[in-house]
């Protein structure tokens, strides 16, 4: 086995116990990344320098006899809307190409401070707008197990990156499913916690009353061990919420279905035709191993959720987007187009420097909140999203979790969505940033075909209700297994990929 | 309801956002498209199938507000740093085209 195919646990242990060193680790991941980028774009910077200085720090404690933190020489691709010192944090976007931050994010300076290192930025859908990775202006992700299919959007580069080996964690930021619809597109796992559990410090904003920065791993141990880091409280953040955490090691080490109630949704049943066979066949399983875990099993009503989440979300998500990104004006920093008045300064450098999707996000935000667009839109999805987080709010009263596919489908051709797939594309993915709970994503098995597929299942909790989502997914895990290291394709694939 | 070219400049006025003629193109179809999507809850409420007499907006819950903090001025060490990255500072401060008249 190469050390690049440990579990981030496995890593830190060996490294702490001076079995092999961060530097060894970081070498066999960047090996990775070298034989994998040519086909799956993943990465937008690749930061080796810096993270062997890190590795070389955590390698001078251990011989020191100090302890660098439960993340020592723990590899960590950050999606590139997180701002690390020193390295770009472009989002994808021609407007910030060239910005380099003078700080760290907040969950970057925990996990540093945890013994973690940085080897690079991941690719991402353009301000973290997108489901398969093609609005980067730079190149398109490919996913590692068919890489004519994209890898999940928008934090698709990290999934990518994770599954094929090039770290075993990652960090994106899921605002309506960015994390965990990526992770299921790639077979391996992917958390979106509570709005308001770990702090958005130094995270480009894209839509703040739903994004949250989330973990991608390949065992549901790995995931605990980087939230209980990622989410200690923050100051800096005034919507983290402060206070003690669960201790969510403690819920990966002693999992168990017992006596939790499992939820299906009724409503999911109506919307069939959306739905490939093969979600519904990976949640038929997930319950399956549920039951036989001695849970059981019921199920919830969720009509508003189900019927006007996806307009809800379009028009929230968009009126926020519109307010985050008229930070972009040229003046303080990435892309400027000097003109003769301060107007054209802003609209040539918005025109030059937003992709296709920003513009149709900024331009439907500012419309939906425009005069009489006002009530007709967006209070209209306000007050929707008012009953859509009550609706869980009830179901939660007669279950622990609810479990749905993380996805309409398996990871689609690239080139193919638009319009009204692209909509329904989130479907699945949107009601828990809206109603601000927690959700994972797990692999559930693989399609059949001479290119199987990855197959997610979800599992969204009560609020601050991780522990319960690790708890599940590790007793799942126990008969499914951790996800597995990807293939990458044969090499001189670089044209076809890009 | 038919949004036209002329609507969308106007919107790409007031949002900032330089369009290319055939972006306007786009746009407005894209628009067209996705209004009434956008419109579905309104719509719902009128029709009587969704009921949203008296709910208020939503608000993201903050169950533990935290404090305020100590008001107090502090230097920041960014500044320059900051200036440096900008597209272009002069003495201190971030330079921006003029915006009034001289008399």
């Amino acid at each position: 086995m190469q050390l690049y195919e440990l579990s981030a646990t496995e890593m830190a242990r060996g490294v702490r116990a001076g079995e092999f060193s961060a530097s060894e680790v970081l070498e066999s991941c960047l090996g990775r990344i070298e034989e994998g980028e040519g086909a799956l774009a993943a990465m937008i910077t690749v930061t080796a320098g810096k993270a062997r200085e890190e590795a070389a720090l955590v390698d001078g404690m251990v011989a020191r006899g100090e302890d660098p933190g439960p993340l020592a020489g723990v590899p960590i691709i950050l999606k590139d809307n997180i701002c690390m010192r020193g390295a770009p944090v472009t989002c994808a976007s021609k407007m910030l190409e060239n910005w380099v931050p003078p700080y760290d994010a907040a969950v970057v300076e925990m996990a540093a401070a945890s013994g973690a290192l940085f080897p690079g930025k991941a690719n991402m859908d353009e301000f973290a707008m997108g489901n398969s990775g093609e609005f980067s202006v730079f190149t398109h992700p490919s996913n590692p197990w068919d890489t004519d299919r994209a890898p999940g959007g928008s934090s698709g580069g990290c999934a990518a990156a994770v599954a094929a080996g090039y770290a075993p964690l990652a960090l994106g930021t899921d605002t309506g499913g960015s994390v965990r619809q990526p992770a299921s597109f790639c077979g391996i796992y992917g958390l979106k916690p509570t709005w308001g559990l770990a702090s958005r410090r130094g995270v480009v904003p894209l839509a703040p009353t739903m994004d949250q920065v989330g973990p991608f791993a390949r065992t549901a141990e790995d995931l605990a061990l980087i939230l209980s880091i990622i989410s200690a409280p923050d100051g800096g953040d005034g919507t983290c919420r402060p206070g003690q955490r669960p201790d969510y090691g403690a819920a990966v080490a002693t999992p168990s279905l017992k006596g939790k109630r499992v939820a299906a949704i009724r409503d999911l049943e109506g919307l069939s035709s959306l739905l490939d066979d093969a979600v519904l066949e990976g949640l038929s399983k997930f319950l399956d191993l549920c039951r036989g875990g001695g849970a059981e099993i019921v199920d919830v009503s969720l009509p508003v959720t189900v019927e006007f989440g996806p307009p809800c979300y379009h028009v929230l998500s968009r009126a926020e987007a519109a307010s985050s990104l008229a930070r972009y004006d040229g003046v303080r920093y990435g892309l400027s187009k000097r003109g003769e008045s301060l107007s054209e300064l802003y609209t040539l450098t918005r025109g030059e420097g937003f992709g296709p999707e920003s513009k149709r996000r900024v331009l439907m935000g500012t419309w939906v909140m425009s005069g009489a667009n006002f009530d007709e839109y967006y209070t209209a999805a306000a007050k929707t999203r008012t009953l859509i987080a009550r609706e869980f709010d009830e179901a939660f009263k007669g279950c622990d979790i609810i479990a749905l596919p993380t996805a309409p489908g398996p990871a689609f051709i690239k080139g193919t969505q638009g319009g009204e797939r692209m909509r329904m594309a989130n479907l699945l993915t949107l009601p828990p940033n809206l109603a601000g709970l927690p959700a994972l994503s797990m692999n559930m098995g693989f399609t059949g075909g001479d290119k199987p597929l990855p197959v997610g299942v979800q599992l969204i909790a009560s609020r601050w209700g991780e522990a319960e989502l690790l708890n599940a997914a590790a007793a799942v895990e126990k008969s499914v297994g951790g996800a597995t290291v990807a293939s990458l394709p044969a090499r001189g694939k670089e044209g076809e990929a890009r | 309801m038919t949004i036209t070219e002329q609507e969308i400049r106007a919107l790409a006025e007031t949002a900032k956002v330089g369009l290319t003629d055939g972006e306007v193109t786009a746009m407005t179809a894209y628009f067209n498209d996705a209004v009434p999507f956008c419109g579905a809850m309104a719509r719902a409420a009128r029709e009587g199938r969704l009921d949203l007499d008296g709910v208020p907006p939503y608000a993201p819950a903050v169950e533990e507000p935290p404090a305020p903090g100590e008001d107090r001025a502090v230097p920041s060490p960014l500044r320059d740093e900051l200036l440096a990255a900008a597209p272009e500072a002069r003495d201190g401060f971030f330079v921006v085209p003029r915006i009034l008249e001289e008399e």
